[in-house]
């Protein structure tokens, strides 16, 4: 299949061929630290509309006819470059672009000229780089990457503070985050207030909602794609910053100039530190919170033609109570780790590979004790996986991509053990669950090919499939009662599920500034969370397609208009999306946690409907920046065995979705930042009758999700203001306000018995609304350094 | 999971301590009134169920009625699998002689001061046995009629209790030890109940009832919290512990599934309303045309006196 593909895709390149073409490629790197550009746009002055741009290691490769050729070298945040060629052989030709600070009213003049969003297939894309996040005011002064995600048209956020994304009606399990190429399966900290990407380790994001390329797979809804800091090769380099929340620091540097280059980067909080002194002698002595992370990446360039990269990530939560007299103890940590080494190598200058072998995991740990017994409960998942992409820059009109992965996967679900110091008691453990082990695998291929000035088309196919293998007792249950076993041996196949997942966009150019594009795209998911609560909880377990659940699926069209104003100091778009959800899970009615219980034995399926409008704007460059993102969607399920067999919103639709960010520069050294949102809030199941069972009031509901939260809205606001720009030490101060008009959002809506109401039953009083919200107006400083 | 959920509630609280918390006005249209079934049968004792409204409490044209909230004109029979039929009266405990009132609240777990105002229905023809069936059919004066099944299953009986001291206060608290050996075969259903000295057998207070998928076939030894009414006010440092000189009883009461369901969900939080971290619970019934259940208990006691 695999030999097929190739020798098809070989021809296929031949055909196109013109024998009198030369290659011109080459790497592309910033200046200022040796770093490999990212998407940087390489066009051609003589041929107007032919270009190409740098793939995620800088590498770039352009075909062209014989002759002589001024090559323009761009990227946002760095300034241009030109080179003027003789291209009558092959060249290589690496540049590096300097940093645009220092010439940054060339850089508004030249104006990059970056038409990407109007000129490439690409649609639903955005890139954020880590300046822009980190432009935006944040939280507590943590700059936030998935936050920043956030403020995107066709992204939501679960909730306050919450770093899930529901990406155009999809489930918060449904996007697909890489750090490094190693999958993330939990995001955030502290339940998720804040994301465990590290901002000053993050070089570059790249969030898809649609139209996912056929590189990507395994979720249905998004991909957000973060590539880590490569180090700097160039000289020795340390920044970081001191926080109300946590303090971080990143280190880099070469260890061979120009060849090798290493950078760490960790933070910690210290709300244990900062909290000790006042609950010491209270009851809640002994209780303590805290995270860090801690990111690394180590590269050495052997030849042009060889590179290595090794990088990983570490992060963990820990929670740690005590009861007062000792008898109780209990320490909850959970966190990520992912390890990813990178082989980049060049078959030639127009065939470029990267492969990878990648390590992540995701664990969650309660161990603790009591009156001589001692109990654990724990959760995770590992996977084990390896990719190949390949680069293959046909002609100036094709590029085709293609490439393998591989996965093997570990999941234990929720698994407890108790244990007794008493050598007559039994131990209990829940050794009924057993993990369950995939291999999930897939091929790919797509090409990108400019079939007249106007129209381009990126085609995909991606065939994907998953085995759930042994060993494994698959049990038959009736009536909640085991009536039949099979067991699995070691890698004994249990079920398998496969499937194509074709892709295909197209870009109709209008003229010269605005184009048209449509994209289909087919998804599968073999993974799978389900979760009951109103936010991500690290207690969220992932499981597997397997014999009880079968795999999600969806499909998405999307049509959009695209725009840019002014010399291209503007860009707008329009997008309308429709998207069709199969096999969606949710927890049946009535559902509460069993131990030794296979949570998928709980799951129901249904189908979801997805569709919206969104407006993006833009103003790129200028002392005056920002956009502004408006979403108008509508998110159904549809469960026959939930809400009556009737059609719901999802818990996460949103009519309206409005995001304004916006920065100005007021001097050289003060910059001031802005953001506002608007969100039609979230549906919530209210009741709508009440009854006393046992003494206690109790809710009868109504439909599911029928009831609405107010509107969310809130302002944020920050002011950087620059030190003293030494050789030696650049700092500079972030003051910033979270939630500046102080409105209380409701985070949770409750019911409660009121303290003084009225009677209405013996010993139960009239129940009250209440609403939690968790961040009042909240100022915060922060100072940042590099040295 | 009970206690972890108390944990994570109490670690987002303790790292939240700027969170903030007020009452909100909302205007909720009622669904109209349902009817609600609560009862029991359990081995050697009378049956007996109390039949109330619901209350549509944020509808702004609800006004509440407590006359109308026991309904205490309904006809109501109970059939034995065996075929025997009896009829079930209603009983207002206000209505009776002290002591009889008192001994029929205690059966059915209500404080004393409660009993007075409680409306039940009951016959005193039929006690439970073990491995009966049984169906009550209920109609009110309306018209409206509401049906529920149930058994008593086989009890499993409690070996033995003891208590051992608590660790902050030897002197004079002691934790409930019991030992049962669980059957083979999952699809076991328990509830456990205490009774302090006069008082009448209460629930656990956090998760009353569990299923059988964590020890199905073992010998269970494991520490059990004092019941409690619901609605009284607890202390902290006495919660789930007994005191020397008690003379003290656990009941271990075997169920069906559906009767289980019931009590699962009944003490959710989610089905009180919600809370921090959980979502909305509707409460599984096995009533047919209303709300609420009617389940068999097979139950065994055993009784120690704490010295």
């Amino acid at each position: 299949m695999f030999k097929f593909l190739i020798t098809s895709l070989g021809i296929l390149a031949c055909s196109l061929g013109i024998s009198q073409n030369f290659t011109v490629s080459g790497f592309i790197k910033d200046a200022s630290n040796g770093e490999d550009v990212i998407g940087a746009t390489i066009s051609v002055e003589e041929l107007s509309g032919i270009g190409t741009a740098s793939n995620v290691y800088g590498f770039y490769s352009l075909t062209l006819p014989k002759g002589t050729y001024t090559l323009v070298f761009s990227s946002v945040g760095l300034s241009n470059s030109s080179e003027t060629i003789q291209l009558n052989q092959d060249i290589e030709l690496s540049v590096e672009l300097g940093s645009s600070s220092e010439q940054l009213q060339e850089v508004i003049v030249n104006a990059e000229r970056n038409q990407d969003n109007v000129q490439t297939t690409k649609m639903s894309t955005v890139e954020m780089t880590s300046k822009e996040i980190k432009s935006i005011p944040a939280l507590m002064g943590e700059a936030d990457v998935l936050k920043a995600i956030q403020l995107l048209p066709g992204v939501q956020s679960g909730g306050e503070g919450n770093t899930g994304l529901y990406v155009r009606g999809g489930g918060p399990d449904q996007n697909l985050v890489l750090l490094d190429e190693a999958v993330v399966y939990n995001t955030g900290h502290l339940f998720g207030f804040f994301s465990v990407f590290n901002a000053d380790a993050v070089k570059n994001t790249t969030l898809i909602k649609g139209g996912m390329p056929a590189k990507y797979g395994g979720r249905l809804s998004s991909v957000v794609d973060i590539t880590m800091r490569d180090g700097n090769s160039k000289e020795f380099q340390a920044d970081g910053g001191i926080g109300l929340l946590s303090s971080r620091l990143t280190v880099q540097g070469p260890i061979v100039k120009d060849k090798s280059s290493f950078m760490i980067s960790g933070r910690r909080t210290y709300i244990d530190v900062l909290i000790a002194p006042f609950v010491k002698g209270t009851r809640a002595e002994g209780n303590s919170y805290y995270f860090y992370d801690l990111s690394a990446k180590l590269n050495y360039t052997f030849s042009r033609k060889d590179k290595l990269y090794l990088s990983g990530y570490f992060g963990e939560d820990i929670f740690q109570f005590s009861s007062s007299t000792g008898n109780f103890g209990v320490k909850i940590p959970w966190g990520n780790a992912t390890a990813t080494l990178r082989w980049n190598h060049l078959f030639s200058d127009k065939l470029f590979m990267n492969s990878s072998i990648i390590y992540n995991s995701y664990n969650f740990a309660t161990e603790g004790g009591q009156l001589g017994f001692n109990f654990k409960f724990y959760s995770g998942i590992e996977d084990w996986n390896w990719k190949t992409s390949f680069d293959y820059f046909v002609s100036n009109k094709l590029k085709v991509d293609f490439g393998w992965n591989y996965t093997f996967h570990t999941l234990t679900p929720s698994t407890a053990q108790v244990s007794s110091q008493d050598t007559s008691a039994v131990d209990f453990s829940t050794d009924d669950i057993s993990p369950k082990y995939g291999h999930e695998e897939a091929v790919y291929a797509s090409l990108d090919y400019e079939v007249s000035k106007r129209i381009k088309i990126n085609a995909g196919l991606r065939v994907s499939a998953f085995q759930q293998v042994g060993p494994y007792q698959f049990i038959q249950e009736e009536n909640g009662a085991a009536n039949d076993t099979v067991d699995y041996g070691v890698n004994e196949l249990v079920q398998n599920y496969w499937g194509p997942e074709p892709r295909i966009s197209a870009r109709f150019l209008v003229d010269d500034a605005s184009s048209i594009k449509a994209s289909v795209a087919r998804t599968k998911q073999y993974l799978h969370l389900v979760s009951n609560s109103t936010t991500t909880l690290p207690t969220d377990v992932w499981v597997p397609s397997s014999a009880l659940v079968e795999p999600q699926n969806s499909i998405q069209y999307a049509v959009g208009y695209f725009r840019n104003f002014l010399n291209d100091e503007y860009e707008a778009s329009v997008e309308v999306y429709y998207k069709d959800l199969e096999n969606q899970l949710e927890f049946e009615d009535g559902y509460t946690q069993s131990l030794n219980e296979e949570i998928e034995r709980s799951f129901v399926t249904g189908e979801g409907r997805s569709y919206g409008l969104e407006l993006f704007f833009k103003k790129k460059f200028g002392k005056f920046n920002g956009f502004v993102g408006y979403t108008w969607s509508k998110t159904l399920r549809d469960f026959p065995d939930l809400n009556g067999g009737e059609e719901f919103f999802a818990k996460f639709d949103r009519r309206h979705d409005l995001s304004v960010v916006a920065s100005y520069q007021l001097t050289d050294r003060l910059t001031a930042s802005g953001t506002f949102i608007f969100a039609t809030g979230n549906a919530i199941t209210f009741p709508l009758d009440w009854y006393v069972i046992n003494n206690e009031l109790k809710a009868n509901y109504g439909a599911r999700n029928n009831f609405r939260m107010a509107d969310y809205h809130r302002a944020d606001f920050s002011l950087t203001y620059k030190g003293k720009q030494s050789k030696k030490l650049k700092s500079e101060w972030v003051f910033s306000v979270y939630n500046l008009y102080n409105r209380w959002n409701q985070y949770v809506i409750f019911f409660d018995e009121s303290e003084n109401g009225e009677e209405i039953a013996p010993g139960i009083s009239q129940p009250v609304a209440k609403q939690i919200s968790l961040f009042p107006i909240l100022p915060s400083i922060t100072w940042n350094f590099k040295f | 999971m009970h206690f972890f959920n108390k944990t994570v509630s109490l670690c987002i609280l303790l790292t939240l301590v700027i969170a903030c918390e007020k009452e909100i006005e909302l205007d909720i249209p009622g669904a109209g009134e349902s009817i609600v079934v609560e009862g029991a049968i359990e081995n050697g004792q009378f049956p007996f169920f109390s039949l109330t409204t619901t209350l549509s409490l944020f509808d702004p044209n609800f006004s509440l009625d407590p006359s109308n909230y026991f309904i205490s004109d309904a006809t109501a029979t109970l059939t034995t699998g065996s075929g025997r039929t009896v009829d079930m009266d209603a009983y207002c405990l206000g209505d009776l002689d002290s002591t009889l009132a008192q001994e029929i609240a205690k059966q059915f777990g209500i404080t004393p001061e409660a009993a007075n105002s409680i409306c039940v229905y009951s016959t005193f023809e039929l006690q439970g046995e073990l491995g009966e069936s049984y169906s009550l059919s209920i109609k009110t004066a309306e018209g409206q009629e509401l049906s529920a099944e149930t058994t008593i299953r086989q009890i499993v009986p409690v070996d033995s209790i003891w208590t051992v001291p608590e660790p902050s206060n030897p002197d004079s608290l002691r934790v409930l030890f019991a030992q049962f050996m669980e059957p083979e075969g999952l699809g076991n259903y328990y509830r456990y109940f205490t009774q302090t000295n006069n008082e009448p057998f209460y629930p656990g207070l956090f998760g009353s009832v569990t299923d059988d998928n964590i020890f199905n076939g073992q010998k269970v030894i494991a520490p059990f919290d004092k019941g409690y009414a619901r609605g009284t006010e607890i202390e902290f440092e006495t919660y789930g512990k007994f005191t020397i000189g008690d003379t003290v009883s656990f009941k271990l009461a075997h169920m069906d599934k559906a009767h289980f369901d019931f009590w699962r969900t009944v003490e959710d939080p989610g089905s009180a309303g919600g809370g921090l971290f959980s979502t909305p619970i509707q409460i599984q019934s096995n009533v047919n045309g209303g709300l609420g259940s009617f389940g068999g208990y097979a139950s065994s006691v055993s009784t120690i006196i704490i010295e």
